[in-house]
Protein backbone atom coordinates (compact mmCIF):
# COMPACT_ATOMS: atom_id res chain seq x y z
CA UNK A 1 0.00 0.00 0.00
CA UNK A 2 1.42 3.35 -1.08
CA UNK A 3 0.47 6.55 1.08
CA UNK A 4 -1.53 8.52 -1.63
CA UNK A 5 -2.59 11.87 0.65
CA UNK A 6 -1.53 14.78 -1.09
CA UNK A 7 -2.60 18.44 -1.59
CA UNK A 8 -4.80 19.96 -3.15
CA UNK A 9 -2.14 21.52 -5.39
CA UNK A 10 -0.49 18.78 -5.93
CA UNK A 11 -3.53 17.16 -7.18
CA UNK A 12 -4.61 19.90 -9.63
CA UNK A 13 -0.92 19.24 -10.39
CA UNK A 14 -1.60 15.65 -11.77
CA UNK A 15 -4.42 16.87 -14.54
CA UNK A 16 -2.61 18.39 -17.40
CA UNK A 17 -3.85 20.88 -20.36
CA UNK A 18 -5.67 19.12 -22.88
CA UNK A 19 -6.17 16.00 -21.33
CA UNK A 20 -9.71 14.31 -20.83
CA UNK A 21 -11.16 14.73 -17.19
CA UNK A 22 -14.00 12.53 -16.02
CA UNK A 23 -15.92 14.07 -13.25
CA UNK A 24 -17.90 12.24 -10.57
CA UNK A 25 -21.04 13.26 -8.59
CA UNK A 26 -24.96 15.05 -10.49
CA UNK A 27 -26.18 18.14 -11.20
CA UNK A 28 -25.64 19.57 -7.58
CA UNK A 29 -24.03 16.75 -5.74
CA UNK A 30 -20.91 15.96 -4.60
CA UNK A 31 -18.81 17.39 -7.45
CA UNK A 32 -15.13 17.74 -6.48
CA UNK A 33 -15.72 21.60 -5.98
CA UNK A 34 -12.61 22.74 -3.92
CA UNK A 35 -10.62 20.48 -6.55
CA UNK A 36 -12.24 21.67 -9.49
CA UNK A 37 -11.04 25.68 -8.23
CA UNK A 38 -7.86 24.34 -8.26
CA UNK A 39 -7.26 23.71 -11.40
CA UNK A 40 -8.88 26.54 -12.48
CA UNK A 41 -6.19 28.39 -10.09
CA UNK A 42 -3.35 26.90 -12.14
CA UNK A 43 -5.11 27.80 -15.25
CA UNK A 44 -5.66 24.45 -17.06
CA UNK A 45 -6.66 24.63 -20.67
CA UNK A 46 -8.42 22.68 -23.80
CA UNK A 47 -10.29 19.94 -20.98
CA UNK A 48 -12.40 17.25 -22.68
CA UNK A 49 -14.88 16.75 -19.66
CA UNK A 50 -16.95 13.13 -19.69
CA UNK A 51 -19.35 12.81 -16.77
CA UNK A 52 -22.71 11.33 -16.36
CA UNK A 53 -25.19 14.50 -15.18
CA UNK A 54 -23.07 17.62 -15.51
CA UNK A 55 -24.17 20.23 -13.16
CA UNK A 56 -22.27 23.40 -10.94
CA UNK A 57 -18.85 21.16 -12.00
CA UNK A 58 -19.23 21.57 -15.49
CA UNK A 59 -20.62 25.11 -15.67
CA UNK A 60 -17.84 26.04 -13.68
CA UNK A 61 -14.86 25.09 -15.46
CA UNK A 62 -16.72 26.52 -18.54
CA UNK A 63 -16.83 29.49 -17.48
CA UNK A 64 -12.79 29.92 -16.89
CA UNK A 65 -12.24 28.75 -19.82
CA UNK A 66 -10.55 25.68 -19.29
CA UNK A 67 -12.77 23.31 -21.64
CA UNK A 68 -12.60 22.96 -25.11
CA UNK A 69 -15.01 19.88 -25.20
CA UNK A 70 -17.72 18.70 -22.56
CA UNK A 71 -20.02 15.05 -23.51
CA UNK A 72 -22.23 14.30 -20.93
CA UNK A 73 -25.93 13.43 -21.07
CA UNK A 74 -27.19 16.85 -19.29
CA UNK A 75 -25.41 20.14 -17.95
CA UNK A 76 -27.63 22.05 -15.79
CA UNK A 77 -28.17 22.95 -12.21
CA UNK A 78 -31.38 20.73 -11.65
CA UNK A 79 -34.08 22.50 -10.14
CA UNK A 80 -32.12 26.11 -10.25
CA UNK A 81 -32.38 25.70 -13.90
CA UNK A 82 -30.30 26.23 -16.95
CA UNK A 83 -26.38 25.80 -16.76
CA UNK A 84 -25.20 29.48 -17.95
CA UNK A 85 -21.91 29.79 -18.80
CA UNK A 86 -22.17 26.27 -20.84
CA UNK A 87 -25.09 27.77 -22.39
CA UNK A 88 -22.96 30.71 -23.61
CA UNK A 89 -19.87 29.30 -24.33
CA UNK A 90 -22.17 26.83 -26.25
CA UNK A 91 -24.13 28.87 -28.49
CA UNK A 92 -20.84 31.33 -29.06
CA UNK A 93 -19.30 27.98 -30.22
CA UNK A 94 -16.29 28.63 -27.87
CA UNK A 95 -16.74 25.06 -26.67
CA UNK A 96 -17.98 21.67 -28.39
CA UNK A 97 -20.67 19.39 -26.87
CA UNK A 98 -21.40 16.22 -27.57
CA UNK A 99 -24.56 14.95 -26.20
CA UNK A 100 -25.41 11.68 -24.73
CA UNK A 101 -28.59 9.80 -23.36
CA UNK A 102 -28.47 8.94 -19.69
CA UNK A 103 -27.52 5.03 -20.23
CA UNK A 104 -25.63 5.27 -23.14
CA UNK A 105 -23.20 7.41 -21.49
CA UNK A 106 -22.75 4.82 -18.59
CA UNK A 107 -22.56 2.24 -21.46
CA UNK A 108 -19.23 4.21 -23.05
CA UNK A 109 -18.03 4.45 -19.05
CA UNK A 110 -18.95 0.98 -19.22
CA UNK A 111 -16.94 0.19 -22.08
CA UNK A 112 -13.62 1.63 -20.80
CA UNK A 113 -13.95 -0.27 -17.47
CA UNK A 114 -14.16 -3.35 -18.89
CA UNK A 115 -11.48 -2.57 -21.53
CA UNK A 116 -12.93 -2.44 -24.31
CA UNK A 117 -13.82 -0.56 -27.09
CA UNK A 118 -17.69 -0.12 -27.72
CA UNK A 119 -20.89 -0.95 -26.02
CA UNK A 120 -23.84 -1.64 -28.05
CA UNK A 121 -27.25 0.52 -27.36
CA UNK A 122 -30.87 0.33 -29.34
CA UNK A 123 -31.34 3.98 -27.58
CA UNK A 124 -30.04 6.43 -29.90
CA UNK A 125 -32.06 5.54 -33.12
CA UNK A 126 -34.01 8.38 -34.81
CA UNK A 127 -32.28 10.32 -32.40
CA UNK A 128 -29.95 13.53 -33.45
CA UNK A 129 -26.87 11.86 -31.00
CA UNK A 130 -26.56 9.02 -33.73
CA UNK A 131 -24.60 11.34 -36.27
CA UNK A 132 -22.11 12.67 -33.23
CA UNK A 133 -18.12 11.41 -33.99
CA UNK A 134 -18.30 8.92 -31.07
CA UNK A 135 -21.69 7.31 -32.64
CA UNK A 136 -21.40 4.40 -35.39
CA UNK A 137 -24.09 2.33 -36.91
CA UNK A 138 -23.31 -1.44 -36.53
CA UNK A 139 -25.19 -5.04 -36.97
CA UNK A 140 -25.71 -7.33 -34.55
CA UNK A 141 -23.95 -10.28 -35.55
CA UNK A 142 -26.16 -12.63 -33.98
CA UNK A 143 -29.87 -11.16 -35.15
CA UNK A 144 -28.73 -8.75 -37.66
CA UNK A 145 -30.53 -6.14 -35.81
CA UNK A 146 -29.36 -2.56 -36.14
CA UNK A 147 -27.92 -1.35 -33.93
CA UNK A 148 -25.39 1.91 -32.93
CA UNK A 149 -21.85 1.28 -31.22
CA UNK A 150 -20.65 4.07 -28.83
CA UNK A 151 -17.19 4.68 -28.15
CA UNK A 152 -15.55 4.08 -24.57
CA UNK A 153 -15.34 7.10 -22.84
CA UNK A 154 -11.87 6.66 -21.09
CA UNK A 155 -10.70 9.68 -18.67
CA UNK A 156 -7.30 10.52 -18.36
CA UNK A 157 -8.03 11.41 -15.09
CA UNK A 158 -11.11 11.17 -12.75
CA UNK A 159 -12.13 12.93 -10.01
CA UNK A 160 -14.07 12.94 -7.30
CA UNK A 161 -15.66 13.90 -4.06
CA UNK A 162 -15.83 11.29 -1.28
CA UNK A 163 -17.04 11.46 2.20
CA UNK A 164 -14.15 9.50 4.34
CA UNK A 165 -10.74 7.92 3.00
CA UNK A 166 -7.57 6.57 4.65
CA UNK A 167 -4.39 7.77 3.33
CA UNK A 168 -4.07 4.84 1.05
CA UNK A 169 -7.20 5.62 -0.82
CA UNK A 170 -9.88 3.45 0.02
CA UNK A 171 -13.08 5.77 0.14
CA UNK A 172 -16.09 5.17 1.97
CA UNK A 173 -19.39 6.28 2.36
CA UNK A 174 -22.19 6.00 5.14
CA UNK A 175 -24.99 2.98 4.15
CA UNK A 176 -27.41 6.41 3.85
CA UNK A 177 -25.29 7.08 0.87
CA UNK A 178 -27.12 8.25 -2.65
CA UNK A 179 -26.00 5.71 -5.49
CA UNK A 180 -27.91 7.77 -7.96
CA UNK A 181 -24.58 8.49 -9.42
CA UNK A 182 -21.91 6.78 -11.50
CA UNK A 183 -18.89 7.47 -9.48
CA UNK A 184 -17.77 3.75 -9.13
CA UNK A 185 -18.13 2.71 -12.97
CA UNK A 186 -16.41 6.24 -14.12
CA UNK A 187 -13.20 5.83 -11.92
CA UNK A 188 -13.07 2.34 -13.31
CA UNK A 189 -13.09 3.67 -16.96
CA UNK A 190 -10.46 6.34 -16.05
CA UNK A 191 -6.12 5.78 -16.32
CA UNK A 192 -6.02 8.06 -12.92
CA UNK A 193 -8.20 8.87 -9.83
CA UNK A 194 -8.20 11.55 -7.89
CA UNK A 195 -10.70 11.55 -4.80
CA UNK A 196 -11.46 14.74 -2.36
CA UNK A 197 -13.33 13.37 1.16
CA UNK A 198 -14.56 15.50 3.84
CA UNK A 199 -12.37 13.68 5.97
CA UNK A 200 -8.85 11.64 6.23
CA UNK A 201 -9.49 8.54 8.68
CA UNK A 202 -7.37 6.00 10.17
CA UNK A 203 -6.55 2.88 8.45
CA UNK A 204 -7.70 0.81 10.76
CA UNK A 205 -11.46 2.65 10.98
CA UNK A 206 -11.65 1.54 7.29
CA UNK A 207 -10.42 -1.86 7.94
CA UNK A 208 -13.40 -2.27 10.27
CA UNK A 209 -16.19 -1.73 7.69
CA UNK A 210 -14.94 -2.85 4.67
CA UNK A 211 -17.71 -2.91 3.10
CA UNK A 212 -18.14 1.16 3.13
CA UNK A 213 -15.30 1.42 0.76
CA UNK A 214 -16.73 1.85 -2.76
CA UNK A 215 -13.86 3.28 -3.98
CA UNK A 216 -10.91 1.37 -3.59
CA UNK A 217 -7.59 2.15 -2.72
CA UNK A 218 -6.16 0.05 -6.26
CA UNK A 219 -8.22 2.14 -8.11
CA UNK A 220 -7.03 5.22 -6.93
CA UNK A 221 -4.09 7.40 -7.89
CA UNK A 222 -4.20 10.13 -4.80
CA UNK A 223 -6.85 11.46 -1.99
CA UNK A 224 -6.92 14.89 -0.68
CA UNK A 225 -8.56 15.86 2.51
CA UNK A 226 -10.94 18.95 1.87
CA UNK A 227 -13.50 19.54 4.39
CA UNK A 228 -16.84 21.02 2.63
CA UNK A 229 -15.23 20.34 -0.64
CA UNK A 230 -18.06 19.93 -2.56
CA UNK A 231 -19.49 23.66 -2.38
CA UNK A 232 -21.76 25.22 -3.25
CA UNK A 233 -23.48 21.71 -4.13
CA UNK A 234 -24.26 19.32 -1.26
CA UNK A 235 -22.72 15.87 0.23
CA UNK A 236 -25.51 13.96 1.02
CA UNK A 237 -25.95 12.80 3.90
CA UNK A 238 -23.23 15.26 4.91
CA UNK A 239 -24.50 18.32 4.16
CA UNK A 240 -27.29 20.14 1.92
CA UNK A 241 -26.38 22.29 -1.56
CA UNK A 242 -26.34 26.29 -0.17
CA UNK A 243 -28.63 27.80 -2.52
CA UNK A 244 -27.71 31.09 -1.50
CA UNK A 245 -24.44 30.77 -2.75
CA UNK A 246 -25.97 28.92 -5.63
CA UNK A 247 -27.98 31.61 -6.68
CA UNK A 248 -25.03 34.21 -5.91
CA UNK A 249 -23.40 32.16 -8.54
CA UNK A 250 -26.13 31.92 -11.37
CA UNK A 251 -26.55 35.70 -10.81
CA UNK A 252 -22.94 36.69 -11.59
CA UNK A 253 -23.49 34.30 -14.19
CA UNK A 254 -26.46 36.08 -16.12
CA UNK A 255 -23.64 37.97 -18.32
CA UNK A 256 -19.59 36.83 -19.36
CA UNK A 257 -18.15 40.40 -17.62
CA UNK A 258 -19.75 39.50 -14.28
CA UNK A 259 -18.94 36.66 -14.21
CA UNK A 260 -14.90 37.49 -14.69
CA UNK A 261 -15.69 39.38 -11.54
CA UNK A 262 -16.97 36.90 -9.58
CA UNK A 263 -14.30 33.83 -10.83
CA UNK A 264 -11.40 36.61 -9.97
CA UNK A 265 -12.90 37.33 -6.04
CA UNK A 266 -14.62 33.66 -5.56
CA UNK A 267 -11.71 31.61 -7.63
CA UNK A 268 -8.52 32.95 -8.80
CA UNK A 269 -7.80 35.32 -5.13
CA UNK A 270 -8.77 32.71 -2.29
CA UNK A 271 -5.17 30.65 -1.79
CA UNK A 272 -7.23 27.55 -0.57
CA UNK A 273 -10.95 26.34 0.46
CA UNK A 274 -10.85 27.95 3.68
CA UNK A 275 -10.56 31.29 2.05
CA UNK A 276 -13.00 30.87 -0.68
CA UNK A 277 -15.78 29.64 2.03
CA UNK A 278 -15.00 32.64 3.91
CA UNK A 279 -16.07 34.43 1.01
CA UNK A 280 -18.74 32.83 -0.37
CA UNK A 281 -20.66 31.63 2.76
CA UNK A 282 -20.67 32.22 6.70
CA UNK A 283 -19.85 29.04 9.17
CA UNK A 284 -23.35 30.06 10.83
CA UNK A 285 -24.72 29.43 6.85
CA UNK A 286 -22.29 25.73 6.84
CA UNK A 287 -24.06 24.76 10.37
CA UNK A 288 -27.46 25.36 8.77
CA UNK A 289 -26.78 23.34 5.88
CA UNK A 290 -25.14 20.36 8.22
CA UNK A 291 -26.97 17.39 8.03
CA UNK A 292 -26.98 14.91 11.45
CA UNK A 293 -29.21 12.37 10.54
CA UNK A 294 -27.61 10.07 8.83
CA UNK A 295 -24.79 8.05 10.45
CA UNK B 1 -68.44 33.80 -13.37
CA UNK B 2 -68.30 31.21 -10.95
CA UNK B 3 -65.03 29.51 -10.70
CA UNK B 4 -64.59 25.76 -11.67
CA UNK B 5 -64.94 23.26 -9.09
CA UNK B 6 -61.48 22.00 -10.25
CA UNK B 7 -57.95 23.98 -11.67
CA UNK B 8 -56.55 22.65 -15.08
CA UNK B 9 -53.67 20.29 -12.96
CA UNK B 10 -56.26 18.66 -11.18
CA UNK B 11 -58.02 17.70 -14.62
CA UNK B 12 -54.53 16.81 -16.19
CA UNK B 13 -54.66 14.54 -13.04
CA UNK B 14 -57.47 13.07 -13.16
CA UNK B 15 -57.52 12.40 -16.81
CA UNK B 16 -54.32 10.54 -16.50
CA UNK B 17 -55.00 8.67 -13.88
CA UNK B 18 -57.75 6.87 -15.71
CA UNK B 19 -54.64 5.36 -18.35
CA UNK B 20 -53.07 3.18 -15.91
CA UNK B 21 -53.55 -0.26 -14.52
CA UNK B 22 -53.05 -2.64 -12.12
CA UNK B 23 -49.43 -4.04 -12.04
CA UNK B 24 -47.95 -1.52 -14.27
CA UNK B 25 -44.98 0.58 -13.49
CA UNK B 26 -44.81 4.33 -13.84
CA UNK B 27 -41.12 5.79 -14.11
CA UNK B 28 -40.92 9.77 -13.16
CA UNK B 29 -37.67 11.61 -13.33
CA UNK B 30 -36.24 13.86 -11.37
CA UNK B 31 -34.19 17.28 -12.27
CA UNK B 32 -36.92 20.19 -13.02
CA UNK B 33 -38.13 23.50 -11.24
CA UNK B 34 -41.30 25.91 -11.84
CA UNK B 35 -44.49 24.58 -14.27
CA UNK B 36 -41.91 21.79 -15.69
CA UNK B 37 -41.69 19.88 -12.49
CA UNK B 38 -45.58 20.02 -12.17
CA UNK B 39 -46.08 18.77 -15.90
CA UNK B 40 -43.76 16.05 -15.72
CA UNK B 41 -43.06 15.28 -12.02
CA UNK B 42 -45.90 16.62 -10.12
CA UNK B 43 -49.27 15.81 -12.43
CA UNK B 44 -48.20 12.00 -13.07
CA UNK B 45 -47.17 11.69 -9.40
CA UNK B 46 -50.35 12.99 -8.20
CA UNK B 47 -52.14 10.88 -10.97
CA UNK B 48 -50.39 7.32 -10.08
CA UNK B 49 -51.36 8.04 -6.79
CA UNK B 50 -54.95 8.67 -7.77
CA UNK B 51 -55.06 5.83 -9.26
CA UNK B 52 -53.85 3.67 -6.52
CA UNK B 53 -56.57 4.78 -4.50
CA UNK B 54 -59.39 4.59 -7.45
CA UNK B 55 -59.14 2.12 -10.23
CA UNK B 56 -55.45 0.39 -10.10
CA UNK B 57 -54.71 -0.23 -6.24
CA UNK B 58 -51.23 -2.13 -8.04
CA UNK B 59 -50.24 0.84 -10.36
CA UNK B 60 -46.58 1.17 -8.83
CA UNK B 61 -44.66 4.55 -9.17
CA UNK B 62 -40.74 4.54 -9.31
CA UNK B 63 -39.11 8.13 -9.07
CA UNK B 64 -35.72 7.80 -11.15
CA UNK B 65 -33.71 5.15 -8.95
CA UNK B 66 -36.56 5.58 -6.05
CA UNK B 67 -38.73 2.50 -5.54
CA UNK B 68 -42.49 2.70 -4.43
CA UNK B 69 -42.06 5.49 -3.01
CA UNK B 70 -44.37 5.98 0.58
CA UNK B 71 -47.07 8.53 -1.40
CA UNK B 72 -48.84 9.01 1.69
CA UNK B 73 -46.33 11.30 3.23
CA UNK B 74 -44.50 13.59 0.56
CA UNK B 75 -41.16 14.83 1.36
CA UNK B 76 -41.42 18.32 2.95
CA UNK B 77 -39.66 20.32 0.48
CA UNK B 78 -38.56 19.07 -3.63
CA UNK B 79 -34.78 18.71 -2.75
CA UNK B 80 -31.88 15.96 -2.86
CA UNK B 81 -31.68 15.14 0.78
CA UNK B 82 -35.58 15.27 1.40
CA UNK B 83 -36.33 13.44 -1.79
CA UNK B 84 -33.76 11.08 -1.84
CA UNK B 85 -34.38 10.24 2.42
CA UNK B 86 -37.93 9.85 1.37
CA UNK B 87 -39.13 6.54 2.40
CA UNK B 88 -39.36 4.02 0.37
CA UNK B 89 -39.14 0.16 -1.13
CA UNK B 90 -35.59 1.02 -2.55
CA UNK B 91 -33.45 3.16 -3.57
CA UNK B 92 -30.93 1.20 -6.07
CA UNK B 93 -27.90 2.51 -8.59
CA UNK B 94 -28.17 4.66 -10.96
CA UNK B 95 -26.97 2.74 -13.46
CA UNK B 96 -29.29 -0.02 -12.35
CA UNK B 97 -32.41 1.54 -12.61
CA UNK B 98 -31.38 2.67 -16.24
CA UNK B 99 -30.68 -0.75 -17.47
CA UNK B 100 -33.84 -1.98 -16.47
CA UNK B 101 -35.33 1.17 -18.49
CA UNK B 102 -33.33 0.32 -21.51
CA UNK B 103 -34.24 -3.36 -20.95
CA UNK B 104 -37.90 -2.03 -21.69
CA UNK B 105 -39.50 -3.05 -18.15
CA UNK B 106 -40.71 0.23 -17.34
CA UNK B 107 -44.21 -0.04 -18.74
CA UNK B 108 -45.08 4.49 -18.58
CA UNK B 109 -42.86 6.64 -18.95
CA UNK B 110 -44.07 10.46 -18.48
CA UNK B 111 -42.00 13.06 -20.88
CA UNK B 112 -41.99 17.00 -21.92
CA UNK B 113 -40.07 19.20 -24.66
CA UNK B 114 -38.56 22.80 -25.42
CA UNK B 115 -40.18 21.76 -28.69
CA UNK B 116 -43.14 18.97 -29.27
CA UNK B 117 -43.76 18.25 -33.14
CA UNK B 118 -46.87 16.58 -35.04
CA UNK B 119 -45.33 12.94 -34.86
CA UNK B 120 -44.81 13.47 -31.01
CA UNK B 121 -40.44 13.69 -31.26
CA UNK B 122 -39.13 15.61 -28.55
CA UNK B 123 -36.48 18.23 -28.13
CA UNK B 124 -34.96 19.36 -25.19
CA UNK B 125 -30.97 20.07 -26.59
CA UNK B 126 -30.88 22.70 -29.65
CA UNK B 127 -33.54 24.75 -30.86
CA UNK B 128 -32.85 27.27 -33.73
CA UNK B 129 -33.34 30.88 -32.92
CA UNK B 130 -34.78 33.56 -35.23
CA UNK B 131 -32.02 34.63 -36.82
CA UNK B 132 -30.38 31.29 -37.03
CA UNK B 133 -27.88 31.10 -33.94
CA UNK B 134 -28.60 27.78 -32.16
CA UNK B 135 -29.89 27.91 -28.58
CA UNK B 136 -28.85 25.57 -26.27
CA UNK B 137 -31.04 24.02 -24.00
CA UNK B 138 -30.13 20.96 -21.08
CA UNK B 139 -28.41 18.29 -23.09
CA UNK B 140 -30.91 14.70 -23.16
CA UNK B 141 -31.32 13.13 -19.70
CA UNK B 142 -32.96 10.23 -20.24
CA UNK B 143 -35.80 11.32 -22.32
CA UNK B 144 -34.11 9.22 -25.49
CA UNK B 145 -34.94 6.32 -23.24
CA UNK B 146 -38.29 7.01 -21.86
CA UNK B 147 -39.26 7.65 -25.51
CA UNK B 148 -37.29 4.77 -26.96
CA UNK B 149 -37.58 1.83 -24.25
CA UNK B 150 -41.21 2.69 -21.97
CA UNK B 151 -43.85 0.34 -22.87
CA UNK B 152 -45.67 3.83 -23.75
CA UNK B 153 -44.84 7.30 -22.97
CA UNK B 154 -47.13 10.15 -21.97
CA UNK B 155 -46.39 14.07 -23.06
CA UNK B 156 -47.62 16.41 -20.73
CA UNK B 157 -47.25 20.31 -22.13
CA UNK B 158 -49.02 23.30 -21.77
CA UNK B 159 -50.11 23.97 -25.73
CA UNK B 160 -48.31 26.77 -27.33
CA UNK B 161 -47.26 27.71 -30.87
CA UNK B 162 -43.77 27.90 -30.27
CA UNK B 163 -43.64 24.37 -28.53
CA UNK B 164 -45.77 22.30 -30.59
CA UNK B 165 -43.91 22.49 -33.82
CA UNK B 166 -44.57 21.10 -37.51
CA UNK B 167 -40.93 19.42 -36.73
CA UNK B 168 -38.45 19.51 -34.26
CA UNK B 169 -34.99 21.07 -34.67
CA UNK B 170 -32.87 18.25 -32.94
CA UNK B 171 -34.82 14.55 -32.01
CA UNK B 172 -33.73 13.90 -28.14
CA UNK B 173 -36.58 11.57 -27.88
CA UNK B 174 -37.94 9.94 -30.58
CA UNK B 175 -41.52 9.58 -31.40
CA UNK B 176 -43.50 8.26 -34.45
CA UNK B 177 -40.29 9.83 -36.08
CA UNK B 178 -41.90 10.89 -39.80
CA UNK B 179 -45.43 9.44 -39.36
CA UNK B 180 -46.45 6.32 -40.53
CA UNK B 181 -44.21 3.10 -40.29
CA UNK B 182 -41.25 5.26 -40.21
CA UNK B 183 -40.32 4.09 -36.51
CA UNK B 184 -40.49 0.87 -37.33
CA UNK B 185 -38.50 0.59 -40.17
CA UNK B 186 -36.20 2.50 -37.73
CA UNK B 187 -35.73 -0.36 -35.90
CA UNK B 188 -37.46 1.22 -32.82
CA UNK B 189 -38.97 -1.52 -31.32
CA UNK B 190 -38.34 -1.98 -27.73
CA UNK B 191 -40.80 0.47 -26.53
CA UNK B 192 -44.43 1.55 -27.67
CA UNK B 193 -43.26 5.07 -28.19
CA UNK B 194 -45.96 8.21 -27.12
CA UNK B 195 -49.53 7.48 -27.01
CA UNK B 196 -51.30 10.26 -24.81
CA UNK B 197 -50.49 14.18 -25.02
CA UNK B 198 -52.33 15.51 -21.98
CA UNK B 199 -52.32 19.49 -22.31
CA UNK B 200 -53.72 22.38 -20.62
CA UNK B 201 -56.59 22.79 -23.05
CA UNK B 202 -56.90 19.37 -24.57
CA UNK B 203 -55.79 15.46 -24.63
CA UNK B 204 -54.18 14.07 -28.03
CA UNK B 205 -53.36 10.43 -29.10
CA UNK B 206 -51.78 9.48 -32.40
CA UNK B 207 -53.50 8.47 -35.33
CA UNK B 208 -52.75 4.59 -36.18
CA UNK B 209 -52.20 5.05 -39.80
CA UNK B 210 -50.46 8.91 -40.12
CA UNK B 211 -48.97 8.80 -36.63
CA UNK B 212 -50.21 12.26 -36.62
CA UNK B 213 -51.28 14.08 -33.18
CA UNK B 214 -55.11 13.96 -33.26
CA UNK B 215 -57.23 15.67 -30.82
CA UNK B 216 -58.76 12.89 -28.50
CA UNK B 217 -60.92 14.99 -26.31
CA UNK B 218 -61.05 18.94 -25.28
CA UNK B 219 -61.44 20.43 -22.15
CA UNK B 220 -64.87 21.77 -20.42
CA UNK B 221 -65.11 25.28 -22.31
CA UNK B 222 -62.47 24.99 -25.19
CA UNK B 223 -62.81 24.88 -28.93
CA UNK B 224 -60.84 23.40 -31.78
CA UNK B 225 -60.45 26.54 -32.72
CA UNK B 226 -59.09 27.90 -29.69
CA UNK B 227 -56.93 24.94 -29.72
CA UNK B 228 -55.39 24.69 -33.39
CA UNK B 229 -54.22 28.33 -32.66
CA UNK B 230 -52.01 27.50 -30.13
CA UNK B 231 -50.23 24.60 -32.17
CA UNK B 232 -47.88 25.31 -34.94
CA UNK B 233 -48.99 22.71 -37.23
CA UNK B 234 -52.91 21.56 -37.81
CA UNK B 235 -53.39 17.84 -35.55
CA UNK B 236 -55.89 15.84 -37.00
CA UNK B 237 -59.53 16.74 -35.96
CA UNK B 238 -61.67 14.07 -35.82
CA UNK B 239 -65.07 14.90 -36.86
CA UNK B 240 -66.81 14.19 -33.52
CA UNK B 241 -64.94 15.12 -30.22
CA UNK B 242 -66.10 14.64 -26.95
CA UNK B 243 -65.16 16.60 -23.75
CA UNK B 244 -62.50 15.68 -21.65
CA UNK B 245 -63.86 14.27 -18.43
CA UNK B 246 -63.49 16.64 -15.47
CA UNK B 247 -62.25 15.32 -12.09
CA UNK B 248 -65.36 14.02 -9.92
CA UNK B 249 -66.07 16.13 -6.47
CA UNK B 250 -64.37 12.61 -4.96
CA UNK B 251 -61.40 12.69 -7.42
CA UNK B 252 -60.36 16.64 -6.44
CA UNK B 253 -61.42 16.00 -2.69
CA UNK B 254 -59.08 12.93 -2.95
CA UNK B 255 -55.91 15.44 -4.41
CA UNK B 256 -56.64 18.34 -2.71
CA UNK B 257 -56.97 16.86 0.97
CA UNK B 258 -55.21 13.31 0.33
CA UNK B 259 -52.91 13.44 -2.52
CA UNK B 260 -51.44 16.59 -2.44
CA UNK B 261 -52.83 18.90 0.97
CA UNK B 262 -49.42 21.12 0.48
CA UNK B 263 -49.79 21.64 -2.77
CA UNK B 264 -45.79 20.39 -3.54
CA UNK B 265 -46.62 18.17 -7.00
CA UNK B 266 -49.09 20.71 -8.18
CA UNK B 267 -47.72 24.29 -6.80
CA UNK B 268 -47.59 25.38 -10.67
CA UNK B 269 -50.50 26.14 -12.82
CA UNK B 270 -50.77 26.58 -16.67
CA UNK B 271 -49.05 30.02 -17.19
CA UNK B 272 -51.98 31.49 -18.84
CA UNK B 273 -54.30 30.50 -16.66
CA UNK B 274 -52.32 32.30 -14.03
CA UNK B 275 -51.74 35.27 -15.93
CA UNK B 276 -55.49 35.54 -16.58
CA UNK B 277 -56.23 35.07 -12.63
CA UNK B 278 -53.46 37.95 -12.02
CA UNK B 279 -55.30 40.39 -14.80
CA UNK B 280 -58.53 39.72 -13.97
Amino acid sequence: MRDKLISLSEAASLIPSGCTLGLGGLMLRRHPMALIREIIRQGKRDLTLQTWVGGIDVDLLVGAGCVRRVEAAYEGLGPLGAAPNVRRAAEAGAIELEDYSETTMISRFRAAAMGIPFMPTRVLKGTGMADQAHVRPIVDPFSGEKLHAVAAAKPDVAIFHGYWADRYGNIQAPPGRNSDDVDTTIAKAADKVIVTVEKIVRHEDVMRRPTLTYIPQHWVTAVVEVPTGAHPGNCDTLYEPDFAALEAYLAAAKDATGFKTWLARHVLEPKDNAEYLALATTPGKLAELRMWSVA
Amino acid sequence: MSAPAYTINELMVAELSRHFRNDEIGFVGVGTSGRAFSLVVGIPLAAGRLAQLTTAPRFDLQIGPIIGPEMQELPERWNDSTVYSWAASGLIDGADNLDMFAKGRVDVGFVSGAQIDQYGNLNVTWIKGKDGRRIRLIGCLALPEHQACAGRSVILADLHPRVFVSEVDYITGVGWLKGGRSREEAGIHIGGGPQLVVTDKAIFDFAPESRRMRIKSLHPGVTVDEVVGLMGFRPEVPEKIPVTAPPSAGEVDLIRNTIDPRRLLLAHEPETAAKKRSAG
